[in-house]
């Protein structure tokens, strides 16, 4: 057997089979992540025969996939953090609230609710820049990290409504934020419930198309019915239930659905497949 | 008068010298003759008829008795016509029941349970014969209940 | 030459590199066409070995060979060696006489304690079982249609078969013949020739009767035992939770797919305390610091049987299969014994206990496993996470009497009189981690007031 020849036809077939199975991996990894025209195409037409209006162009064309998080509630418990905003003379005076001659805060699952007791003192002589600063310092003192927030300043009337959201992984955390209400110099309330990046974890978690997100929209109970609009589709992460204590989390990544209504709906995105 | 005095005296002595017997605690010791001063401290469950015969080479004596009786068991050695101590003191506890397990040496084994509590004392004689265990079988054999037969 | 070599190196590169290749399309899950798993066959798990749960549902927690002396009567438990030849044997004594139409006859309470007083096997079982539970559990056709209760029963050396009926305290011999029971009393007693080992029932000492003034009654079935027992010590550890403070959450999430919740579509958070918190549409599985797993359904429950009427010995035969997936899931202890009734067949709750060296593992006011099953469906799942470790040393159990006296004093003011049910060596665990004991664990049935 001429074995020069043989190896020659063996090359030609495996570097073809080579090549067949290559551009096979490639198209079928590319056809998994991206989203086909047709279905996006059928996506809106079916939100529209329900109701919904959604601009086509802000549906993202491929499958995305996120970091996994993992967070800590920045109220560790209740008594603790009482006592860092009040001092150490605190009386509990209700299921979860605590009172002291410094103010009174309410815990309701992750939520909580403080104000001062003296909050009549009015002066516009800080800027937003003395709001943010001041409500900031406030914040770390109570253990809250504000590395990766987000803060907007509203000016109201006599006072400063400071409100920061949380970011992971350079995205928003939709349940995490606090607003802080500063009046002179002060903090005068704040209400709100925030949790702390913890995880080192750097595995993704893929996440089912936004296509069937928006379709799992239209049966989402308690949403506003009728014509509605979607102005915003933001990814991020969330919290289902934030009326039960969470001491620690993982996050569950979701797309944040805003309507024109000023409505907002949070929708678990993962792919349980 | 004298002499009617000191028997007096005497006899006084004894009656009160007899029942003290009974109130000094056992030793190592018991005369097979002792007897207490109680009947109710202790109450033999097996054998219930304070003998009883079995082919094994030991026995279970059970009891009951009120929670704090102390109970000790002699047993007859023949040679020296005395009891001799084989099981040291134990008290009975809250559940009140007490058992103990004694060897069978010989065909006849004779064996005293002194239980005792303050002064008091009651001391019980049970009897238990070795029989072989072909005599076992073969009553076995005529069917009679072996359950009340090794009592 | 050169060429040649160059050719047959670039062959090579080729066959390997479409190896690789095709590998790749193999494993990745993305790129087999929809319904294909290759490693479907490989990952499927085996769920009924020798040393299962299921397969032991219908074994007795302790067997006494009476040889006819009370000072050589000798005990095993599922750690002997000699265990599952008396079992095999017994076996054909109970497959004649439940299954075959064996004539039985009622007896009376003597000839019952009779046959434990003579050359004879004793078998103790953890719980109650109906005659036609227990057969179908064995795998024996039952005709016996009586309502038939037990939970001890007794092969005399030629094979009779005697239960204790506890539905209404009457007793039956079945007459069945068995060769195999004789050389195994004899067998026994020839290799424990110069042993003493003296074991008393309680109805030997009359300690289930009253007479005179005494409080106390016990079962008369209650092996009483004249000197302490020899027992290893153990050493607890919790496996999903290896250090202070942190779960094993590869473990975990082994435990997890047994009850079918689905890691990617699960919210996981942890309370207050410490417990860690899995919510998924089936339901809320939560796993606490000191080691108590419990799951609740929130559907209809996690599907156990194929069908929903489904008998008692189906389902509880599904559940010790679901238990020992766990375990061997979680690493957890092994062996585990029912302790709960399998008398009536519409039972619904089921309970289980470790056993280590034979002996059962007893936790204060809780089951190892306790369970709920509806319609062949698991609504509710309780289990402490446990494995226990031989140390090689030994200790020697309180006497048996001191255990009763102890048992007893904490009512002792009280009552007037009390029932002992159960005395039994066990081992004590009062859910801290660490060494453990063999103790005596007294069950008091009932304690009447003054």
């Amino acid at each position: 057997m001429n074995w020069s020849k043989a190896k020659t036809m063996l090359i030609v077939l495996f570097l073809a089979a080579n090549l067949f199975l290559l551009i096979n991996i490639i198209n079928s990894a590319h056809k998994s992540d991206a989203i086909m025209p047709e279905i996006m195409t059928s996506t809106v037409d079916i939100l529209k025969n329900n109701g919904i209006t959604i601009d086509k162009s802000m549906i993202p064309q491929k499958n995305i996939s996120v970091p996994y998080a993992e967070a800590e509630n920045a109220v560790s418990d209740y008594l603790e953090f009482s006592e860092k905003l009040l001092g150490k003379n605190i009386t509990k005076y209700a299921e979860d609230t605590y009172k002291s001659n410094v103010g009174e805060i309410k815990f309701s699952g992750d939520y909580f609710s403080y104000k001062a007791a003296d909050s009549n003192e009015k002066s516009t002589d800080i800027t937003q820049k003395d709001a943010i600063t001041i409500s900031s310092q406030f914040l770390k003192n109570c253990g809250i990290d504000l590395s990766s927030a987000k803060s907007s300043v509203q000016q109201g009337s006599g006072n400063y409504i400071v409100t920061f959201s949380s970011r992971i992984n350079s995205m928003p955390f939709f349940t995490s934020s606090v607003t802080v209400t500063v009046q002179g110099n002060k903090v005068v309330s704040m209400d709100g419930c925030w949790f702390n990046k913890t995880s080192k974890n750097v595995t993704s978690i893929t996440l089912k198309s936004v296509t069937g997100v928006l379709i799992d929209f239209i049966s989402l109970p308690g949403r506003t019915q009728g014509q509605v609009e979607i102005s915003d589709l933001t990814l991020g992460y969330y919290i289902p239930e934030t009326n039960k204590y969470h001491k620690s989390l993982v996050l569950i990544p979701a797309w944040q659905i805003s309507l024109t209504d000023g409505t907002s709906y949070c929708i678990d995105s993962r792919n349980p497949e | 008068m004298k002499k009617k005095l000191l028997t007096l005296l005497f006899a006084s002595m004894l009656i009160f010298a007899v029942p003290c017997t009974s109130f000094a605690a056992y030793g190592n010791t018991i005369s097979l003759s002792a007897q207490g001063n109680r009947s109710d401290l202790i109450y033999i469950k097996r054998p219930k008829s304070h003998s009883a015969s079995t082919s094994d080479k030991t026995y279970t004596i059970s009891a009951v008795g009120a929670s704090g009786t102390k109970v000790k068991v002699y047993k007859y050695v023949p040679s020296d016509g005395i009891c001799k101590l084989i099981k040291s003191e134990t008290t009975i506890g809250a559940s009140g029941l007490y058992s103990t397990v004694v060897d069978l040496t010989s065909d006849s084994n004779t064996f005293v349970v002194c239980a005792e509590s303050g002064s008091d004392s009651q001391l019980v004689k049970i009897q238990i014969s070795k029989v072989k265990k072909s005599t076992i079988d073969k009553l076995k054999n005529v069917t009679v209940n072996v359950l009340n037969f090794i009592k | 030459m050169n060429k040649e070599r160059i050719k047959s190196g670039v062959l090579i590169i080729l066959i390997l590199s479409n190896m690789v290749l095709a590998g790749k399309v193999l494993i990745n899950k993305k790129l087999w066409p929809s319904g294909y798993n290759f490693f479907s066959n490989f990952t499927h798990v085996s769920k009924k070995d020798d040393t299962s749960t299921a397969a032991h549902l219908a074994a007795p927690i302790k067997i006494i060979v009476n040889t006819g002396y009370q000072s050589s009567r000798f005990d095993y438990n599922r750690s002997d060696g000699y265990f599952s030849e008396i079992c095999d044997a017994a076996g054909l004594s109970f497959s004649q006489a439940f299954s075959q139409g064996t004539a039985k006859t009622t007896i009376s309470a003597d000839e019952w304690y009779a046959a434990l007083t003579a050359k004879s096997i004793y078998f103790s079982y953890p719980c109650e079982y109906s005659i036609q539970t227990f057969s179908q559990l064995l795998g024996i056709n039952c005709t016996d249609s009586e309502n038939i209760v037990f939970s001890n029963l007794i092969i005399s050396d030629t094979g009779n078969v005697y239960v204790e009926n506890s539905a209404n305290g009457t007793f039956f011999k079945y007459h069945t013949s068995n060769a195999d029971i004789a050389p195994i009393i004899a067998g026994v007693r020839d290799d424990n020739n110069n042993e003493e080992s003296i074991i008393n029932y309680s109805f030997d000492l009359n300690f289930d009767k009253t007479f005179g003034n005494e409080k106390t009654l016990l079962s008369p079935l209650i092996p009483v035992y004249s000197a302490p027992v020899s027992a290893e010590k153990l050493v607890a550890e919790n496996p999903l939770m290896p250090s202070t403070n942190e779960f094993d959450m590869s473990a975990i999430e082994k435990t997890l797919s047994v009850f079918s919740i689905n890691t990617n579509a699960v919210s996981r958070y942890t309370e207050a305390d410490g417990t860690l918190v899995f919510v998924e549409n089936n339901g809320i599985l939560k796993i606490s610091p000191d080691g108590i797993l419990d799951f609740s359904a929130s559907d209809s429950g996690i599907r156990l049987t194929q069908s929903e009427s489904s008998d008692l010995c189906t389902t509880v035969t599904a559940l010790a299969a679901f238990v020992d997936e766990i375990n061997s899931s979680a690493d957890l202890q092994k062996d585990m014994t029912i302790t709960s009734s399998l008398a009536d067949a519409g039972e619904t709750n089921f309970s289980f206990s470790y056993l280590v060296n034979g002996l059962p593992v007893v936790y204060q006011n809780r089951d190892a496993v306790s369970a709920t099953v509806e319609n062949g469906r698991l609504k509710k799942y309780t289990q402490v996470l446990r494995k226990y470790s031989g140390t090689n040393k030994f200790s020697d159990s309180p006497t048996y009497i001191d255990a009763l006296d102890s048992a007893i004093l904490r009512y002792q003011s009280s009552m007037s009189e009390i029932h002992i049910t159960k005395i039994y060596l066990s081992y004590i665990d009062n859910l801290s981690i660490g060494e453990k004991n063999a103790d005596w664990y007294v069950d008091i049935d009932n304690v009447v007031a003054q």
